[in-house]
């Protein structure tokens, strides 16, 4: 038979019949809100803006819950710039703290955020080693191709929920309902829980905030060993490290402040047997010379209730941006 | 470039509608696919452009003074240069860091204690490729098998053609060079069939070797564990079906743009896991790479002119080099032993014995073996050094084992494919492809095609490389 142009568009339209169908599922069943990838170019791209920042700006560094729970356009709307967002679900900032202070110039506050089972992972570790490769080399070795793709993605992106890579198509293969061997565990199901935008400012669902399916689907994954506290290797090696680091930042003339956000459920009652706070947080502290802002040493933040144990609803997270504010520039960092 | 990224389709998209709907010459046309190319090749990493710029150079220079001169010494001079400068490329980008551990290693068993410079030397993409693609051109006019390009455009263009640059099919200049002599344009059922081609080819790259296939390898071939025979079966078949469904994807894809451009290359896989035998394989996997060896190695080396021995050891040699060829580590050497070893095998074999395979059944079950032969030397290529591969092999064959590694789902998935694989090469293996989708209905072809447009927009891998772009 002849390929005709028609077979092309009668093909497309299928595609796109299956297409449409396929982002309603996910966008109207599922709640998988619109909005940009959290991957490793729009890091990067991020990334690369710290090379051009001075010393009012503000670099946010950590995992999650610093991504997550503090709100940067209300922080540029208050103090009139707005912070670089570096921080990585799932990731220690172990090597990107260290990137900043050795690759770069930058002499501004650089804020830490800590969630003591990624950030006491060892560089060669699970919650460090990963960053380094995908995220910062990635940004070291980034191509020219790279970076064009990453441009003509963004005119796709934001606007479809299919394209979160929580339901690419490997990820949905996960969800075929064969029984595992018993020594097996099946991939994780993850709710859907947070819209980025362009800026990598995160924002929590209102169907997470408020359905207490979409929370309990999501305190499952926290409930499970590996996830609950994930990661503890030798606190001497990373204090150390972040030590070193701290101090040499701040010999450049920059300031580096740790936060400590929020926590509730099983998180609040195992951080602390894992972690104590005495031998972690007040430690790191005390040998890096840098302020730290622990959420139980406030009223408002200690009050705090995430709803699915580890990170904050919309209006706790501008709460919570605002007292940070408010304590940093208290102690003159910001 | 990757073809498998949004910033190719805006690439091809622009070049299309230069090439199509702007007024341009044909020498104009031409010019803009030899930037495009650059362009293409730039956006990994400016620099090297130099190289594919030196080779070009360099091979066309050889060329013309091949093409003219009649004095043997000469002649012979300028094919030297040629091949010392494209196998110098090769040499220290790809083999300067094995090729100094081995040095270390070698003056070790002498007692002399040498620690060389560690050399970061970054491997350009497609080296492999490009370099033989060009020293086939001068090769051929030393013996005066082809005519030299008739404009250095033309060679340019030939040697830096996007479609196939950084990964093949390795395309000789005697079919590709006379497609640019005069204006081509793609009739629309070439122009539609390379497109095809081309979503095919990226759903078999993104969908099944990305998405199904790469993230089951990586966790068997990651491990150090010694784990339960199925597991590393089935590990070893992901690789096996991942490392197909890429490198023909990607054959596919250069292939249905060429088409789409007006161009037409030549096959490079004909559905290798159903072969019979692994001479079959040959003439089946990496067509390009395999009768480039043939014509350029084994058959210069004497063939199977002289005695036997001297047939089995330029069978050995051909296929240890190949192996060297994939990548500079001994464990590709031994990938090539393997593949000498069963072709030798073969030979021996059919010498001895004379079985008539005319029955479907005993087809099957001798197409069978030679494809679980091919995935042990798959262990070989993929593991990254020889404790790792001895360790898999031992899985394998129920040596040791203990530890269950995948899901089920991964086990079905895997397996479910890598079965209908084996099945569709047996079956497929008189039939060509684009043969077949002439013949399929239009409904059928229409909602297959959907179907594929729909699966390569939800797969959201993240533009992972060709396996064989390191090559």
């Amino acid at each position: 038979m002849k390929l005709k142009l028609s077979t092309f568009i009668a093909a497309l339209c299928v595609a796109f019949a299956l297409l449409l169908q396929y982002e309603w599922y996910f966008r109207n069943v599922e709640r998988w809100p619109p909005g940009y990838d959290n991957n490793a170019d729009l890091w990067a791209y991020w990334r690369g803006k710290v090379e051009k920042l001075d010393e009012k700006d503000v670099v946010i560094v950590g995992s999650s819950r610093g991504q997550f729970d503090l709100n940067i356009h209300l922080w540029d709307s208050i103090t009139g710039r707005r912070p670089v967002m570096l921080a990585i679900p799932g990731g220690s900032p172990y090597h990107t703290v260290e990137d900043i202070v050795v690759n770069t110039d930058f002499k501004g506050l650089l804020l830490v955020s800590t969630a003591p089972g990624l950030f006491y992972s060892l560089g060669s570790g699970g919650g460090a080693a990963w960053v380094k490769a995908e995220m910062v080399d990635y940004y070291q070795k980034q191509t020219y191709a790279q970076k064009f793709s990453q441009w003509c993605y963004e005119f796709i992106d934001p606007h479809f929920a299919y394209t979160d890579p929580d339901i690419s198509l490997k990820h949905l293969t996960e969800r075929l309902p064969f029984p595992n061997r018993d020594s097996i565990e099946g991939g994780t199901v993850w709710p859907p829980m947070v819209r980025m935008d362009r800026y990598r400012n995160v924002r929590m669902i209102p169907e997470m905030e408020n359905d207490t399916s979409f929370q309990n689907q999501q305190t499952r994954i926290w409930h499970h060993p590996e996830w609950k506290n994930r990661y503890k290797d030798s606190a001497d090696v990373i204090i150390g490290h972040y030590a070193d680091l701290a101090r040499k930042f701040q010999e450049r003339g920059g300031r580096v402040a740790f936060i400590r956000p929020p926590v509730t459920g099983e998180y609040l009652e195992f951080e602390p047997q894992m972690f104590p706070r005495d031998q972690y947080w007040d430690r790191l502290l005390r040998e890096s010379g840098s302020k730290g802002y622990h959420f139980q040493d406030n009223p408002v933040s200690r009050e705090m209730i995430p709803p699915e144990w580890s990170h904050l609803n919309r209006r706790d997270a501008d709460i919570y941006t605002r007292l940070i504010i408010e304590l940093l520039r208290n102690d003159q960092l910001l | 470039m990757l073809f498998n990224t949004t910033g190719f389709f805006a690439f091809l998209i622009i070049v299309l509608a230069l090439y199509y709907i702007v007024p341009l010459s044909w020498k104009a046309r031409k010019i803009m696919l030899l930037l495009a190319s650059y362009v293409f090749y730039g956006l990994w990493n400016p620099p090297l452009i130099l190289l594919l710029l030196i080779s070009t150079l360099v091979d066309w220079t050889a060329g013309q003074k091949l093409a003219k001169t009649e004095d043997p010494g000469a002649r012979k001079r300028w094919l030297l240069l040629s091949i010392f400068v494209n196998l110098g490329f090769l040499g220290f980008f790809k083999y300067g860091n094995f090729l100094m551990e081995n040095f270390q290693m070698l003056v070790g068993l002498f007692g002399v204690s040498y620690t060389p410079p560690k050399w970061d030397i970054l491997l350009p993409m497609g080296i492999s490729f490009y370099t033989f693609q060009t020293m086939s051109y001068t090769i051929d006019l030393y013996f005066k098998r082809i005519q030299p390009a008739r404009t250095f455009l033309d060679f340019a263009l030939y040697v830096t053609f996007f479609p196939q640059l950084v990964a093949g099919p390795i395309v000789r200049s005697d079919e590709l060079v006379p497609q640019f002599y005069e204006p081509k344009r793609a009739t629309q059922q070439q122009f539609f069939t390379g497109l095809l081609l081309l979503t095919i080819g990226l759903f078999q790259k993104t969908v099944f070797a990305d998405s199904v296939l790469s993230p089951v390898s990586e966790d068997i071939f990651g491990t150090g564990d010694q784990l339960l025979a199925l597991d590393a079966w089935t590990g070893v078949l992901a690789f096996s079906g991942q490392i197909f469904f890429d490198f023909a994807g990607y054959s596919l894809c250069a292939i249905g743009i060429a088409g789409m451009l007006g161009f037409s290359l030549s096959d490079n896989f004909r559905y290798p896991y159903g072969s019979i035998g692994f001479s079959e394989l040959w003439r089946r996997w990496h067509i390009s790479l395999s009768s480039w060896l043939r014509d350029y190695l084994y058959i210069p080396l004497g063939g199977n002119r002289y005695s036997n021995i001297r047939t089995y050891i330029n069978l050995m040699l051909t296929m240890l080099l190949g192996g060297l060829w994939h990548g500079a580590a001994w464990t590709f050497v031994a990938w090539g032993f393997l593949h000498g070893l069963y072709l030798a095998v073969e030979r021996l074999l059919r010498n001895i014995v004379k079985l008539k395979a005319d029955n479907l059944f005993i087809q099957l079950i001798l197409a069978f073996l030679t494809f679980t032969c091919v995935n042990i030397t798959w262990v070989f290529f993929r593991a990254k050094d020889f404790g790792a591969a001895m360790k898999l092999l031992g899985s394998m064959f129920f040596v040791h084992g203990e530890k269950a590694l995948l899901t089920t789902n991964d086990l079905v998935l895997v397996l479910t494919l890598m079965t209908l694989v084996f099945l569709g090469h047996f079956f497929m293996r008189r039939h060509s492809l684009v043969g077949v989708l002439q013949r399929t209905p239009l409904w059928l072809l229409v909602a297959g095609w959907g179907i594929m447009i729909f699966g390569l927009m939800i797969v959201q891998t993240s533009g992972q490389q060709f396996i064989y772009f390191q090559f």
